[in-house]
């Protein structure tokens, strides 16, 4: 087991290294940051002088050389826009973030779990069509658009929850359910197909000859067997959740990194998007390490040669 | 049901010149936020109008075309690119298989769609650069599940015997992988387009799309939220055509993967 965590935990960071130059590829592609930076009246000579001194004019593998050197020691730069170093920055937004894609994630699978585990057990029944129905029409349905209908739903004609910002619960919930929609189908239809697997073995006829009762057969033999597939998907959407947070957050005004990223790309802002791209990347990788390192826990049968 | 829904949208978006009531680009300032129905100087607005009088209907149908359009070229190259790497990578195995896997776990460690986000932010918004971001960024899934399927046919003995008989790897590929890889390839493929339209619809609502000078059913969303609270249809249209094209992919891939891969049900 400690190789594999060890391997799995050198894996990843190299992938992180591979982030960091592709993210700088982006910042390198966008061109000389320059003219962001200077006053218009600058001279010829004086423009020369300023890009040497902020080495501008290295080639690219210098100055990624010195992003990476400055990246390990938690220096991303400073925002182009308003001069503050753009880790804090980005890092002030995270909790925010974290607590929708958490939330998001939490209503998806208190919703996708006991539906697919019906949808399973009663297969071919008006439920499991329905929900099945249902699991692919929220797979369809783009965010957004359920946002603002959500908005001008529950916000604007009932009044019954705030649409905009971030507070208490009642904040949490329009774009908590905007956001868990799209994970909850799919998950909902991965736990169906993942549990009829399970239910198709023979410990569970087994396990109903010995006289054990349908809900322990269910959720004791059958579910724990289904788990692997699911705690992927987990981890996967969690990334997915992460990434459509950027157009949930901008919908709701909602104050995390989703919504820097994209005022930062309006704003041509770029250590900022490049910073916030190497933080969720981190994040995500980070958390699939985790969920690797699980499947040694759910399934004993997993070797780690 | 999936082909159904499918083949409404395309058929209108082909159409999309003789059903329209309108050009999708006519403005008429006196005709601006029209209810659907209404009818103005002689041309029904069966879905009304937008802030600049244009009529919603022949905008959604123009937009049915860029969407369906974006999906289709994006999968198309997406799909090529990640067969072809999932091809070469299973059947060499070693270095090659390596390298190209690690890369692609370091794209699939970006949310996708904040991957395409920050290269359309570089790029500038535009057709063949969304065609171009979302195609490229795409090859991943495809190059990992078309190399397990290879490294299983490699061993098999009719393309050992083939190796034995002297034929060229384009051959083994192309003759004796590819076809029976193609299925997976296939199925995902159609899933792909599902995602590839609401990832183009969400650029598009950020602004990072095909571009403003063109109808598309994100910008149209985008455009509609200053005015959802007096005009609903704005709001409404373009999100249905993006699930109802959207679910009949979907429909259109679960059908695909019973038929042609009954293994993966």
């Amino acid at each position: 087991m400690a190789p594999f965590v060890v391997r799995r935990f050198l894996d990843s960071l190299t992938v992180l290294v591979g982030v960091s130059f592709i993210a700088f590829a982006i910042l390198f592609l966008s061109g000389d940051p320059t003219y962001l930076m200077i006053p218009e009246n600058y001279t010829r000579a004086q423009i020369t002088d300023f890009r040497h001194q902020m080495g501008f004019d290295r080639p690219w593998y210098v100055q990624y050389g010195d992003f990476l050197g400055h990246a390990v020691r938690g220096d991303f730069g400073v925002s182009l826009r308003n001069r503050i170093p753009a880790l804090p920055l980005v890092l002030e937004r995270m909790p925010a973030t974290l607590e929708l894609a958490l939330a998001a994630m939490a209503l998806s699978l208190a919703v996708a779990l006991p539906l697919g585990v019906v949808a399973a057990t009663r297969r071919g029944t008006l439920i499991d069509a329905a929900s099945m129905v249902g699991g692919l029409v929220g797979q369809s349905t783009p965010g957004f658009w359920l946002g603002l209908l959500l908005i001008l739903f529950f916000g604007v004609d009932l009044r019954w929850l705030p649409v905009s910002g971030r507070g208490g619960i009642a904040h949490l919930v329009l774009p908590g359910v905007t956001l868990a929609t799209y994970s909850m189908g799919r998950t909902a239809r991965v736990v169906r197909a993942s549990m009829l697997d399970a239910l198709g073995h023979d410990f569970i006829r087994t396990a109903h000859a010995k006289g054990l009762s349908g809900a322990a057969v269910v959720y004791r033999h059958a579910l724990r067997n289904a788990l692997m597939p699911i705690v992927t998907l987990i981890g996967l959407d969690f990334g997915v959740l992460l990434g459509g947070a950027v157009i949930t957050e901008t919908v709701f005004g909602w104050p995390g990194i989703g919504r820097l990223v994209v005022n930062a790309i309006y704003e041509k802002d770029f250590p900022i998007v490049e910073t916030a791209v190497i933080l969720i990347a981190t994040v995500f990788v980070f958390l699939n390490l985790c969920v690797d390192i699980a499947y040694g826990y759910l399934d004993p049968r997993v070797r780690y040669d | 049901m999936g082909a159904c829904l499918l083949g409404a949208v395309g058929g209108a978006s082909v159409a999309s010149p003789w059903l329209a009531p309108q050009p999708p680009a006519l403005v008429r300032v006196q005709d601006r936020l029209l209810v659907p129905l209404a009818v103005q100087d002689g041309t029904r607005h069966w879905l009304g109008t937008d802030a600049l009088g244009r009529d919603v209907l022949s905008r959604l149908l123009v937009g049915a075309r860029i969407s369906l359009f974006v999906g289709l070229t994006a999968v198309a190259i997406g799909g090529t690119v990640g067969t072809a790497i999932g091809l070469v990578s299973g059947y060499y195995g070693g270095a090659v298989d390596r390298v190209m896997m690690r890369f692609g776990d370091m794209q699939l460690a970006f949310p996708f769609i904040l991957l395409a986000l920050a290269v359309m932010a570089v790029l500038g918004p535009g057709l063949g650069n969304i065609i171009g971001v979302l195609g490229l960024t795409s090859w991943v899934t495809y190059a990992r599940v078309v190399r397990s399927e290879v490294l299983s046919v490699r061993e098999r003995e009719y393309v050992q015997s083939a190796r034995a008989a002297g034929a060229s790897v384009a051959r083994i590929l192309f003759v004796h992988a590819l076809p029976n890889v193609i299925g997976t390839a296939i199925v995902v493929a159609t899933f792909s387009v599902a995602s590839t339209i609401l990832a183009e619809a969400g650029l598009s609502f950020l602004g990072l799309g095909v571009g403003t000078a063109t109808p598309t059913w994100g910008s149209m969303l985008a455009d509609a939220r200053e005015y959802m609270t007096d005009a609903w249809w704005l709001t409404t249209f373009p999100g249905l055509g993006i699930l109802v094209t959207v679910l009949g992919v979907n429909l259109l891939g679960d059908w695909l993967r019973d038929y042609l891969d009954p293994r993966l049900r």
